[in-house]
């Protein structure tokens, strides 16, 4: 090699590591700025998530070491007793305290709702194929986007927004303010520089005529009334949407990766609770606003009309919740099999006869439905990285909502019918019960540990629910700790929640007891859950991932 | 009340205040000594930024691309290019022209448009029955094709149809390698052939799925040598006198076509089949010594297997032309088979092998499809095909014989929207080779 061919290939190795190096730097000289716009969108999401991040994702070295050693990665937005913590993307409440039956009706609410007895002035239009929204503002000067419920499935887009509206906030997450509302075409008063936005990809001004006749496209009630979901704008300034991997772009204060975060984990949980079939980024939304004169972000989790037996302008498509968008493992095992392989939405949709339970429910069973199988139309690495312990947590919290809790969200969708609020509520309760006894077998379902005196107590929430009888007790496992190193010290079997744990806790300052349900069959691993006692009490407590 | 009596319920009301503030902490403590949801966090070690940038290290080039595909996409939808194409494509089809595309392999691309006249002078309203249509097409190295057809859809009653016709096509590089099933690839020559085409059809369709067309037709052939660089001059390799048809053609049809078709669809039908028998007197005229009488017979059939995901597909094609004593059918016009399918090619699936690799008087084929969907997206499919074709050409009956069979197959793959096939790849294996194919069509 010349002398030349030397000094020119060790340029593109400096080109190559200032390259290196530039990149993640990058990425971080750009969370300097405060509180940054991050646009997205349908097509974009799709590429990055099914596309290139499924492709791409063995070439993460991390990723495929793991993978390999089928190693979690154990969240980091979690706080020493295995809870999250209110946030700026979730708040605990539900689970925290119950909340009556009126509070879960309601959810969160800023208003009534629009007010209907004065014009409402429609700013912007959206007319795509079946799919009618408005942009309007009310008299209290409040704007609310209408979601109209496409031509033929009266109300089955409106209440699906609505009532998962109420289970997500209930849960824990921000949520915009959605509520049902009648209106009648000659309420609506075109604005003076409204827009109309619609399959042609022009944007044209919005007249009456047009209005019009759209709306008689537009399915109507018994008493003529169009029914739409208000989605209330948000106070703030809107930052586009959050990522679902990787780091957040809007915000320089936050450290965490989207997949290192339970709360957005376990939407995967969440999302097959409510058959959310659309949960990725394009349904979020980020917004900076000012408290107590400091400036703060928010985000929230929006546009529900994919969930339930909904999906935008239609019942749910059969293979919906069972596959991906573009789904490489089900598309090889048709292939490999010569079409011999018979998926389980196939199944479904067969003994369903091909069709749904009623155009205002759509199409929402539980049949062939598994909590581990569930598939939101995208994949999503923080959804792949949800560990038992994620699951747990979030499985604990869809177990805390009673059928009659339930029951009062779903009266917030409005629906005329009574079997249609009645098969609602039944399939959401029996969903709740199946992803608690899938999840509660998957991790160590204890939880409510009390330290009093020397006696340690919990519940196991699996018995509790009926999931598991007490079997065979369970097994308990004490270290003591000796400098820094943790010493075992005893290990037995119980039968009853408690354990007293007098004789050990005066020779140690801290003492880990493991427990984990005791099986009857030898050799089998049980997951754990470990409790870090101290001198004040309870210090840790940490479900096994 | 006494003022007495309000200092005691004061002084018991500040006692029981501040004993509850004492014990039922206290109560809560014995209980629960811990606040669960204390933003107290655990000490987790920051990873080095090194250990990011070398686990991500063979990541980072496709960022790149990931990065441009991400910003194309972003256009496209925040400028909703998408839906503006598609409105000005419906704008342009509401004119009464329709564009297309045309794939016939990864190099060969092309396209058209047809144009219905009476919907482009806005008098579809006024004559729902008329047709007047021109149509172009255009394939690279292929085709150009225009046409026009003027009739009516509905003639003095429900189901009877007129129009006629005419045609002027070019087809530069149409392979020849002589005729019989002993020819070989190794004679492989091309000819340029120009067909111009006047004619006129009636008939009658006593329902939706059947139809039975009388046509009259006269035909211009031209044949000159092939536009092919890599293969050989056709009257060089073979001796005009050989060839029956070398020199062109001038003749006259008439003919009788019969249409039975029960499919449900043209492309990705999962029942029924189509039955089509065709025959048809043709005279050669102005010196052409062509006088023969052709049939043609072609079934398919589609077989759900227990689910409309999986279908068995049977295609059978057959031709035979009799020639009178003393004339000859031109080689032009016998029957062909290799390569994908016959339109715009002339040719019938025989995919082992290349386009009009088997000339000769007769001809019989067999297609065996399996076809399963491995994919669906609301009306977007992605089947599976594996597929057997098995065919021969012959002069007459008696040369007939089951060991000359030809056969190829192959696998693709099929991707469709509302059961139009999109998008195609196929490889097929014959005894001369392999061939791929990259279509917009299925072949039957």
């Amino acid at each position: 090699m010349s002398k030349a061919e030397r000094l020119f290939n060790f340029r593109y190795l400096v080109i190559a590591a200032v390259l290196l190096t530039w990149l993640p730097l990058s990425a971080r000289a750009s969370e300097m700025q405060e509180f940054k716009g991050n646009a997205s969108g349908t097509y974009r999401d799709i590429f990055d998530q099914n596309i290139f991040y499924e492709g791409t994702k063995y070439l993460n070295f991390d990723r495929l070491f793991r993978a390999i050693r089928r190693q979690p990665v154990r969240a980091k937005d979690i706080n020493v007793f295995d809870e999250v913590p209110d946030n700026a993307y979730f708040t605990n409440r539900h689970a925290r305290k119950k909340l009556s039956a009126q509070a879960l009706e309601k959810g969160y609410s800023e208003t009534e709702g629009p007010d209907t007895k004065g014009p409402l002035t429609v700013l912007k239009a959206k007319f795509f194929d079946s799919l009618a929204s408005l942009l309007v503002r009310d008299s209290r000067g409040d704007e609310y986007v209408l979601k109209f419920d496409p031509y033929s499935h009266l109300a089955l887009a409106t209440s699906s927004e609505v009532i998962a509206s109420r289970f997500y906030y209930a849960i824990g997450y921000n949520v915009p303010q959605y509520s049902i509302v009648k209106i009648r075409t000659d309420q609506l008063v075109i604005g003076p520089n409204a827009l109309l936005f619609d399959d042609s990809g022009f944007q044209k001004k919005l007249t009456q005529e047009k209005l019009q006749e759209r709306f008689l496209f537009l399915p109507v009630d018994t008493e003529g009334n169009f029914r739409a979901s208000a989605g209330k704008i948000l106070p703030g300034t809107y930052l586009g949407t959050f990522q679902f991997k990787g780091r957040g772009k809007h915000n320089p204060g936050d450290s965490l990766k989207a997949e290192e975060r339970r709360s957005i984990r376990a939407l995967q949980v969440f999302a097959s609770w409510l058959n959310d079939y659309r949960m990725s980024r394009i349904s979020t939304l980020a917004v900076a606003f000012e408290s107590n004169g400091k400036r703060e972000m928010k985000y929230y989790l929006t546009d529900f009309e994919d969930t339930l037996g909904a999906v935008l302008d239609r019942e749910k498509a059969p293979m919906f919740t069972h596959e991906y968008l573009f789904d490489y493992g089900e598309t090889i095992k048709s292939f490999v099999s010569l079409g011999g392989y018979v998926k389980p939405w196939q199944k479904r949709w067969k003994e369903a006869d091909e069709k749904s339970a009623s155009p205002a429910v759509g199409y929402f069973d539980n049949r062939y439905f598994d909590p581990g199988r569930f598939k939101t139309q995208l994949p999503h690495d923080a959804f792949k990285d949800l560990t038992p312990a994620d699951a747990f947590w979030a499985a604990k919290t869809v177990m805390s909502f009673s059928d009659d809790e339930i029951a009062a969200m779903v009266k917030a969708g409005r629906l005329s019918r009574r079997e249609d609020e009645d098969h609602l509520t039944k399939t959401l309760a029996e969903r709740r019960d199946l992803i608690g006894r899938y999840w509660f077998e998957r991790a160590c379902p204890l939880d409510d540990f009390k330290f009093s005196g020397t006696l340690l107590s919990f519940t196991n929430l699996a018995v509790q629910a009926g999931f598991q009888d007490q079997g065979a007790g369970y097994q308990v496992d004490i270290d003591q700790m000796d400098g820094k190193k943790r010493q075992p010290v005893a290990s037995f079997t119980i039968r009853e929640n408690s354990i007293d744990l007098g004789r050990w806790l005066g020779h140690s300052q801290n003492l880990w007891v493991g427990i984990s349900p005791a099986s009857d069959e030898k050799n089998q691993k049980q997951p754990h859950v470990f409790i870090q006692l101290g001198s004040s009490g309870i210090l840790s407590i940490e479900h096994e991932d | 009340m006494k003022p007495f009596a309000s200092k005691q319920i004061a002084v018991f009301s500040c006692a029981t205040v501040l004993i509850g503030f004492i014990f039922i902490p206290m109560a809560n403590s014995a209980n629960e000594s811990y606040d669960r949801y204390s933003t107290q966090y655990p000490e987790i070690a920051e990873e080095p930024a090194w250990k990011e940038i070398v686990n991500h290290a063979l990541v980072y080039p496709f960022e790149i691309l990931r990065g441009i595909a991400d910003g194309g996409l972003y256009l496209v939808e925040n400028y909703q290019l998408d839906q503006k194409a598609k409105w000005i494509y419906g704008k342009i089809q509401d004119q009464g022209i329709t564009p297309f595309g045309s794939v016939l392999s990864f190099t060969n691309l092309g396209g058209g448009a047809e144009t219905d006249l009476v919907k482009l002078a806005h008098l579809r309203a006024h004559f729902p029955s008329l047709i007047v249509t021109h149509t172009l097409l255009w394939n690279h190295r292929t085709i150009f094709e225009t046409s026009a057809k003027i009739g009516a859809e509905r003639l003095f009653m429900d189901g009877v149809h007129a129009y006629g016709n005419f045609k002027y096509e070019s087809r530069p590089e149409e392979h020849f390698n002589g005729i019989g099933h002993l020819s070989t690839a190794g004679n492989g020559t091309s000819y340029k052939m120009e067909v111009t085409t006047l004619g006129a059809t009636a008939g009658y369709s006593p329902t939706p799925l059947s139809s039975i067309d009388f046509d009259f037709t006269y035909q211009n052939i031209n044949i000159t040598d092939g536009e092919d660089g890599g293969r050989g001059i056709i009257d060089t390799t073979f001796p005009a006198n050989a060839i029956p048809g070398l020199a062109g053609d001038d003749l006259i049809t008439v003919g009788l076509t019969f249409d039975h078709d029960t499919r449900h669809h043209a492309e990705a039908s999962t029942q029924g089949g189509q039955e089509k028998l065709s025959v048809a007197f043709v005279n050669g005229i102005a010196g052409s010594n062509a006088r023969y009488f052709k049939s043609k017979l072609e079934i398919s059939r589609y077989l759900r297997l227990g689910s409309d995901r999986r279908v068995l597909a049977f295609h059978f094609y057959g031709e035979q032309n009799n020639s009178f004593s003393a004339h000859s059918v031109p080689f032009h016009q016998m029957a062909r088979l290799g390569g994908y399918g016959d339109y715009p090619n002339l040719s019938q699936t025989l995919r082992g092998f290349d386009n009009n690799r088997f000339y000769d008087k007769s001809a019989a084929l067999f297609n065996l499809e399996y076809r399963y969907t491995v994919w669906e997206h609301r009306e977007f499919k992605l089947d599976t095909v594996v597929f057997l074709d098995e065919g021969q050409v012959f002069n007459k009956y008696f040369r007939f014989k089951l060991k000359n069979f030809r056969e190829s197959y192959g696998i693709g793959t099929r991707l469709s929207f509302a059961n139009n096939t999109i998008f195609s790849v196929e490889v097929a294996h014959g005894d001369e080779g392999t061939n791929f194919y990259v279509k917009s069509r299925a072949p039957f």
